[in-house]
């Protein structure tokens, strides 16, 4: 293993993690939308340019999906994160295919966090329980257990899809027959288009 | 209402969606946000754990409007407590009513203002901001930015967290009278009519500066056009994403 894979990614991992538990979990602060994660995921990265653009195509594509109720939207700041990382690294995985792998991996993480929301139904439970028997909720345990939990799951998840999926990727672009590889270039161009179409459209809608 | 009180619930309203769940929701971030006050009200254990036990049923609502809800279910434990023993239960039900009735109707303002208007006007913000910072050589663009849209955004949303408690108790029963006083709509109305300023200078922008860089040509209305057809005809931003990989390939093999 690089010291890139066993020290620098975990770090980044982990931050981006830090800042996407803003996005449901606690504060709802916006810290963790990709127009803010992406940039700073990427000045640790050494390239805050690449953060900014991979930051502002994942927010233009995420901002008018909102958390309403039990909807899970596809989960912009780990897309936003795993995007940039992907670009990062060793094993940088050229734009045109980290992004939307960035997407992909949001798509991916959604399962997880729907496993979670029915698991913290147990958190209810123990409340409860020591409701009874103690008269009253040990709420250190509950949040440190709830939002613990999510954080590292969603670290994992980040180092996961950055440290084995990076490689692959990687790899993968060099293979790619050229049509591919200019699709790909060609959906990147157009990509800004789309963000800003849809950023209009949420404004026309209703304005 | 005490400051220290109120604080406390305010501090606490941050974490209210912190043990989210499908069953009850925002149940435990709720009972959290009101455990001093409940403290406060009832200090014999008995009374304190039944009323906790009460607000463990289901609450779910925009967190940013939670407030309000904190603030007439505070204000309706504290008249409870008053009452005698025999009028109590009627109180409870009103709680019971109210908090399911709060939930949601909060939950429609909340979510057309905060996730419909100010969130995307906030990205759009940052990114003229960006604009204009560069175009000026403002240093530190991309931080003064990002800092210049997070101010906005949370200025908005800890208001109404913070002002929404106090809100909240004063009005109790006659808060959907105060909701309308404070004029959503007509603020829903005047951040879209902001936001809708800020894409069309962006748009106007990366129609004269292309994005991907080179200079602008035909293809940047064009791309533009068909992206808006696709998002007018119900296509989201990420299906669009496809389709646009589709016929990028198409074009790469007409291409040279």
């Amino acid at each position: 293993m690089n010291p890139w894979n066993l020290f620098v990614l975990p770090a980044l991992s982990a931050w981006v993690a830090l800042l996407e538990c803003d996005s449901v979990l606690v504060g709802q602060w916006m810290v963790s939308r990709p127009l803010v994660l992406g940039p700073s995921v990427g000045f640790l990265c050494g390239d805050i340019r690449m953060g900014l653009a991979v930051g502002t195509l994942c927010e233009l594509f995420s901002f008018d999906r909102a958390p309403v109720g039990s909807a899970i939207p596809f989960n912009a700041p780990v897309a936003a994160g795993c995007a940039v990382l992907l670009c990062a690294g060793p094993d940088a995985v050229p734009i045109p295919l980290a992004f939307p792998a960035g997407l992909a991996a949001g798509y991916g993480h959604r399962r997880a966090e729907y496993a979670l929301r029915f698991w913290r139904a147990r958190l209810t439970r123990d409340a409860a329980e020591s409701l009874e028997a103690r008269g009253r909720v040990d709420w250190i345990r509950i949040h440190l257990l709830s939002v613990g939990v999510h954080a590292l799951l969603t670290a994992a998840f980040v180092y996961a899809a950055a440290g084995v999926l990076g490689p692959g990727l990687s790899a993968g672009w060099d293979v790619l027959p050229d049509l591919a590889r200019r699709g790909l270039q060609n959906a990147l161009d157009a990509a800004p288009f789309i963000g800003l179409a849809a950023l209009m459209h949420v404004f026309f809608r209703k304005a | 209402m005490e400051r220290g009180l109120h604080r406390a619930v305010f501090l606490r309203s941050l974490l209210i969606q912190a043990c989210w769940s499908y069953e009850g929701m925002q149940n435990l971030g709720f009972l959290y946000g009101l455990d001093p006050w409940l403290r406060r009200i009832y200090p014999d254990p008995e009374e304190y754990r039944r009323a906790a036990f009460r607000h463990l049923e289901f609450f779910n609502t925009q967190p940013y409007m939670a407030g309000f809800a904190f603030g007439v279910i505070g204000g309706l434990e504290e008249r409870r407590a008053r009452l005698p023993e025999e009028q109590r239960r009627a109180v409870e039900d009103q709680i019971v009513r109210m908090k399911k009735a709060m939930g949601s109707s909060l939950a429609a303002i909340g979510d057309t203002f905060f996730w419909g208007a100010l969130k995307p006007a906030c990205a759009g913000l940052i990114l003229l901001s960006w604009l204009v910072f560069w175009s000026f050589g403002v240093s530190r663009p991309v931080l003064l930015g990002a800092l210049l849209g997070l101010a906005c955004f949370n200025a908005a949303a800890l208001w109404v967290r913070w002002r929404g408690i106090r809100v909240g108790y004063a009005t109790q029963e006659r808060l959907p009278d105060e909701i309308q006083r404070l004029r959503w709509h007509e603020r829903v109305r005047w951040v879209r009519r902001l936001g809708l300023a800020a894409a069309l200078v962006l748009t106007v922008a990366a129609l004269v500066v292309p994005p991907q860089g080179g200079s602008p040509g035909w293809w940047g209305p064009v791309l533009l056009a068909a992206a808006a057809g696709a998002r007018a005809a119900g296509l989201s931003a990420v299906r669009s994403y496809g389709v646009a990989l589709a016929l990028g390939c198409v074009v790469a093999l007409a291409g040279p």
